[in-house]
This record gives C-alpha cells, structure tokens and sequence, in this order.
C-alpha cells in the first residue's frame, strides 16, 4: 500500500513539478513568516526577527533539494538532466564525440566477440541429450603430441571392446559435394561419420530417416567412387542457384526431395556440433572406401560414458 | 547551528513518530509542529525546516499524513497536516515498539553485578 502511494505521489510530482514547486515556495514562505511573527511578538524588532528566522532556516535551496530528494522521480529527473547535459558537451565537442563513440564501439564489439567464443567453447552446452556424459578420446605416445584421430580399425575395435562407455561414435571432418536435381553442385564443409553417431548423441531428425541399422556398412557407389549413399544435411545448409544467391524456391524443391526420397535425411534436432567441431553443413553416413577406412585418419572419437561405468 | 546541534541530538529514526504524535494531538502547519516538539520537550527538541519539511513530505507520501491548505488569520495560506487512519496505526505501533526498546534499554542502564 505505501509503496503503490509512492508511486502514485511520484508521478503526480512528475507530472505537476511547477505546482509542486510553487506549493513547497509556499510553505517555506509560511514557515519563515510565522518564525518571525513568533520573533516580533516575543520582543525583537522586525529586521533582527526576519535575520534570526532566515539563520534558523538555513538555505533555502538545501531544504528544496532535501524535499526533492524524499521522492523516487528526483532520481529520475536527476538522470534525465544529466543525460541532456552530457548530450549538450557531446554535441559541443564533435572530435571527442567521435573518438569516445569508436572506443565504446570497440571495446563492446571485442568484449562480445570474446564472450561469443568463450559462450561457444565453454558455455554453451552441446544440444545434444544430457551433454554432461559425452566425451572426447585423446591418444597420446610418448613423445608425441597429443592426437585426437585414430584409424578406423582402431575405432572399431574401441567400440566393440570398451566396456566403460555405452557408446562410441567416428567423425572425420572434410570437404563434401553436395547437388541434385535443380541445385548446383556445391562444397561444403561435412563430416563422414559412424552410422551410431546419431544414437549416440540421440538425436532425430526433422525429416526423413536415419539409419536402421547403426552398425551396417553402406555400399559404395559406381566406379568406387566416395559417392555419398545416405546424406544428412544440417538445417541451414543453403541451397545456392548459378548465380550463387540462396533461392528459397531452390531449397523448398530440395526439401521436397528430401520428403521422396528416404534414403536422405534432412536436418537434426537442432544444430549438430558433434565433439565440438561446429556446425557442419552435411553429414555422410560411414561411405569411405574399404582403402580409406584403412588408411584415413578419423578426425575424433565421441563417447557417451555408459550409467554402468 | 545551535539549532541543528540540537536537532540531530533527536535519536535516529524518532522524528517521524515525534511528528505523527504532535499531529494525533491537532492538525498543525509546518512551523506550529516544530514549536510544539520545542514546547513538550521543554526546549530539549528543536527541529530547524531542513529536517522538518522533508520529514512531513515523506510522510504525506506514504500516506501517513495528509496535508491541506487553507487560509490563515493573516490572510495567506497555510499547509496544514492532520493524521490518517494508517499514520494513527503506525503511531500505536511504533509506540508501543518504543516503549518496550526503551524499557529494555533502561533495565540494561539499571543492571547492577549483583542482579546477574
């Protein structure tokens, strides 16, 4: 109740300072004249009466400033006033102005551009189910740096042996085709990736399908090439014409591609970063050649630490 | 400054009640409040307009107090003050909460060894 009366005396204030004001002159008159009738009356002549009543007053301007300062709006007229007299020496001084606009400039765009990375690396938890129990492997022989790639043998045989984690994924980052029908080839940054990573990191996807089967190989594709068989695209891969402008007509036929044809998936729950590694634009499901699982070096292990551990 | 030596010799926190129970006597302008805290207190209290003034604004506002101008016997207008409802409330109870601050207070001042 005293905190809405407040309010209310507040705004009444803030919208009639004059008669506030006026009303306050009129009080302090009041007061400094009934000193002085008391004065007269008790003997002292006129003069000495008003110069005994204005030193029992003390300033004006200070009981003025002590009443203003009872209400919550003197804090707000104060600021108000400051901000049009700070505006006023700006406007005075160009030069200043300038230099103190691009400091504060550059100062906000460092500080959140640090803070974005910071927010991203270690902040931000991955959007993955209960995050908290992924890991990253790191191998390491003495002497030599520190390495997060294994062979693909070496991942199978991890996988298949471990029996701290419930489950482990492989992802190797590379540069990846993408096109179809209507849509211009393009490159983009991808994944080649186990076909569990999606159940490890139990995500599903906003259209299509995933794998069945987790563990089954994907065949390749004429001629041996590295033909993609199942491709997962993220959400805001764009789908670019000729001219290389992201058409929305281009990426609705896409879409609908998408929806024909099962065997691509388009989209997860939300942007996948698996193990970190950042948005990636398409995904393929284990489809490297028998020689490349041999030789290529998987770029990371991703691990969900089992609740038997 | 004799004045204001005296005032702040008010304890802290006891103006507003001291302003709230001259009121519960009779409605008073600014000025008759000072000199009647001045006549109880027998000259003890004397509380200067810096102090008085803003301690009646902060009461109007919280609505213990409600001010009205009205004409006086030397043809100006005068702001009078008389207590509300919730300024009646708030006297008892800090009153009462005075009272027993003081009574402990006063038993602490009269403690002797013997008594503990």
């Amino acid at each position: 109740m005293t905190r809405i009366a407040r309010l209310l005396a507040g705004l009444r204030a803030l919208t009639g300072r004059a008669r506030h004001d006026q009303q306050l002159d009129a009080e302090l008159r009041d007061f400094l004249e009934r000193s002085i009738d008391d004065k007269v009356r008790a003997g002292m002549s006129r003069e000495a009466a008003e110069r005994a009543a204005r030193m029992e007053l003390g300033s004006e301007t200070a009981v003025r400033d002590a009443v203003l300062e009872v209400g919550w709006e003197h804090a707000l007229e104060t600021t108000w006033e400051d901000a049009r007299h700070a505006a006023r020496s700006l406007r005075r001084s160009p030069g200043f102005t300038t230099v103190a606009v691009l400091t504060l400039a550059l100062g906000i765009g460092a500080t959140t551009a640090i803070f974005t990375i910071v927010h991203a690396l270690m902040l931000r938890a991955l959007p993955v189910s209960h995050p908290e129990e992924l890991v990253e492997v790191l191998s390491r022989y003495p002497g030599e740096p520190r390495l997060s790639t294994f062979s693909w043998r070496h991942y199978e045989y991890y996988r298949d042996h471990s029996q701290s984690f419930s489950d482990l994924a492989a992802v190797s980052r590379d540069r990846l085709q993408v096109g179809g029908d209507g849509l211009d080839a393009e490159i983009v940054d991808g994944e080649y990736v186990s076909g569990n990573l999606f159940d490890t990191l139990r995500l599903s996807p906003l259209l299509g399908r995933l794998v069945d089967d987790p563990g089954r190989r994907l065949e390749l594709g004429d001629r041996g090439q590295r033909r993609c068989q199942l491709v997962m695209l993220d959400e805001p891969l764009p789908c670019r014409s000729r001219r290389g402008r992201a058409e929305p007509s281009r990426q609705r036929r896409a879409r609908d591609r998408h929806r024909r044809d099962p065997a691509l998936v388009r989209g997860a729950a939300g942007r996948c970063h698996a193990c970190g590694l950042g948005a990636i634009g398409a995904r393929t499901l284990a489809s490297r050649s028998r020689a490349d699982e041999r030789t290529a070096r998987w770029g990371s292990a991703c691990w969900r630490v089992s609740h038997q551990a | 400054m004799a004045a204001d030596e005296k005032s702040s010799s008010l304890v802290q926190g006891t103006l507003h009640m001291l302003i709230l129970k001259t009121l519960a006597l009779e409605p008073m302008h600014g000025y008759g409040i000072g000199v009647r805290l001045e006549q109880i207190s027998r000259g003890v209290f004397r509380v200067n307009a810096g102090s008085l003034i803003p301690a009646l604004r902060r009461l109007e506002r919280d609505g213990l107090i409600a001010g009205d101008w009205r004409p006086t016997e030397n043809n100006r207008r005068g702001k009078y003050y008389a207590l509300t409802p919730r300024g009646r409330a708030m006297l008892k109870r800090e009153t009462r909460e005075w009272e027993q601050q003081t009574a402990a207070i006063a038993r602490i001042l009269a403690a002797s060894t013997g008594e503990l």
